[in-house]
């Protein structure tokens, strides 16, 4: 479906410019085999997407800043040499989408397996159109996989236009967000009530209220769902980090703190993937290989989650 | 409402102190050495004020409404508005201390100095801060490259535009837009988790007790 998006900035350069940019980018990181990334299939189409994708909140706003725009262009390359695809932003998080864009612009070829991801958030049904269009000039793409209504603002609305757009084939799938364990039942009534394709919220080891009724739903109605703040933004990986990782935690091909935590959430069965943000290519290089090796079973997320607990 | 009172100030931070830090530092790229004119202009404000002569004084306002254009236009408007779209709404607060400001020049508010030495003092005071608030990043460590520009910052010239008013006849409400602004940087300061959000808690409630004094002043009838 991302042939769709043909003729944007980044496909432009792609064919024209792309040999003499490519060229010119320091590699950051080796490639990762494809076939030993871990995929999930989207419920409402079968399509299979990475279980590790990206997040842009804070990371990503830099402003115009041509230095920090480029360092973010290397953790964006960093993040498609390792297999990643799914990209979320949103309008609210301040120049994320341009700087996204100025990156994908850079990453030619590399960015192809893109699978895009924004939101749009405004009380005004109107502003909303008007966003929808905004992200895809800033993103330099005509077409989004995803679009999702952020934080259930306006979702009545919202909702229409981009059931629209979907019916159009305008974008690919719809979904709602919502994050930090906020407006759950808000949340469960549009899951029940509307035929979305993604839901997004807030899952970590120390915030599991999701899996008493959210996350089965989800599975029961076959809606993907997105983890988001999977370090409680931040503060969650630099608690853990003060303690050792667990010897047993090769079982489960973690070598580091962050593979611990996210390989906890994508082994839920009804999460399809996780969106860990940096700043950072040698973090984006250890959240990346969480989707890879062996995921826990029921058992060793017991055990995980009770290590944790005892920190 | 619940809901509402899960939010922590941290949740509404879109940019990292990284990030925010490096807006100081392009800015004073931007400023090259015009950077160093600030403290030229906060020693003649000093000066200004302690020969308490009308003219300089009211002179001494227009300085810092320049300054205020300048930081608001490069600092506020093309470094910091990208990565924070707030920017948007209390870039009035420094439009609102410019207009006040020269209101208070042109209705003759600082054509003579403060009626009482306390309060001239307080105002002397804040000024001295506008320069002192600079070296904060010093003490945490900070590379000179990425220390607020004297009078040229938000900061810095909310402080001098107190002390300004404070040291005249105007009316304290007119530096309500910088009380405001020390509230907002102050607020940004701690969700950041930088130590200067210390200087503005300070400085906030030493201009409460300022008040507070001049309320109990007004109740009492003694100057």
């Amino acid at each position: 479906m991302s042939d769709l998006s043909t003729l944007n900035r980044r496909r432009f350069i792609q064919a024209f410019g792309g040999v003499l940019l490519g060229t010119h980018l320091p590699v950051s990181s080796p490639r990762a085999n494809p076939a030993s990334t871990i995929t999930r299939p989207i419920p409402s189409t079968g399509q299979r997407i990475p279980v590790i994708g990206m997040g842009t909140w804070i990371s990503f706003n830099v402003g115009n800043d041509p230095l920090l725009r480029d360092r973010r262009g290397e953790v964006l390359r960093t993040f498609f040499e390792q297999g990643g695809q799914l990209i979320d932003s949103s309008p609210m998080y301040g120049s994320a989408e341009a700087v996204l864009g100025y990156c994908l612009d850079r990453s030619g070829a590399l960015a192809d397996p893109l699978f895009s991801a924004t939101k749009v958030w405004t009380s005004n049904t109107e502003k909303g159109r008007e966003q929808i269009a905004d992200s895809q000039r800033l993103w330099g793409i005509r077409y989004f996989n995803l679009f999702q209504v952020h934080n259930l603002v306006n979702w009545q609305k919202h909702l229409e236009t981009l059931f629209e757009m979907k019916a159009n084939q305008q974008l690919q799938y719809v979904g709602i967000t919502t994050s930090h364990g906020r407006r759950h039942s808000d949340l469960e009534e549009v899951m029940t009530t509307q035929p979305i394709d993604f839901v997004q919220l807030t899952y970590h080891m120390q915030n599991r209220e999701v899996e008493k009724r959210l996350l089965p739903l989800a599975l029961e109605k076959g809606i993907a769902v997105i983890a988001n703040r999977p370090f409680s933004g931040g503060r969650l990986i630099d608690y853990v980090q003060q303690h050792r990782l667990p010897d047993w935690s090769h079982e489960i091909d973690c070598t580091n703190w962050a593979q611990f935590l996210l390989k906890y959430i994508v082994s839920h069965p009804a999460i399809t993937c996780a969106i860990p943000a940096t700043s950072q290519v040698e973090h984006m290089i250890e959240n990346m290989g969480a989707g890879r090796g062996q995921l826990p079973d029921s058992h060793l997320r017991q055990k995980m989650l009770d290590y944790v607990n005892t920190l | 409402m619940e809901d509402w009172l899960s939010y922590r100030l941290q949740d509404f931070l879109l940019f990292d102190k990284s990030v925010y830090l490096r807006q100081f530092e392009r800015y004073n790229e931007w400023l090259g050495l015009y950077r160093f004119s600030g403290i030229v202009a906060g020693l003649w404000l000093l000066f200004s004020i302690f020969r308490k002569s009308p003219s300089r004084i009211m002179l001494s306002a227009l300085l810092i409404c320049s300054g205020w254009v300048i930081c608001s236009y490069a600092f506020l408007w093309q470094f910091f508005r990208p990565i924070n779209w707030t920017i948007d709404y209390v870039i009035l607060l420094p439009v609102l201390q410019i207009i006040l400001l020269v209101t208070a020049v042109l209705r003759g508010r600082f054509d003579k100095p403060g009626n009482t030495s306390t309060r001239a003092r307080d105002g002397i005071t804040l000024i001295v801060l506008a320069f002192l608030m600079t070296l904060v990043p010093w003490l945490s460590g900070q590379a000179f490259d990425f220390w607020p520009a004297v009078l040229l910052t938000p900061e810095s010239l909310a402080l001098a535009s107190i002390g300004h008013i404070l040291n005249t006849r105007a009316p304290i409400w007119y530096s309500t837009p910088s009380i405001a602004w020390l509230i907002y940087n102050g607020l940004i300061n701690f969700s950041l988790g930088l130590t200067t959000w210390f200087f503005s808690l300070f400085v906030i409630v030493f201009l409460a007790l300022i008040m507070a004094s001049g309320w109990r002043s007004s109740i009492s009838g003694r100057p």
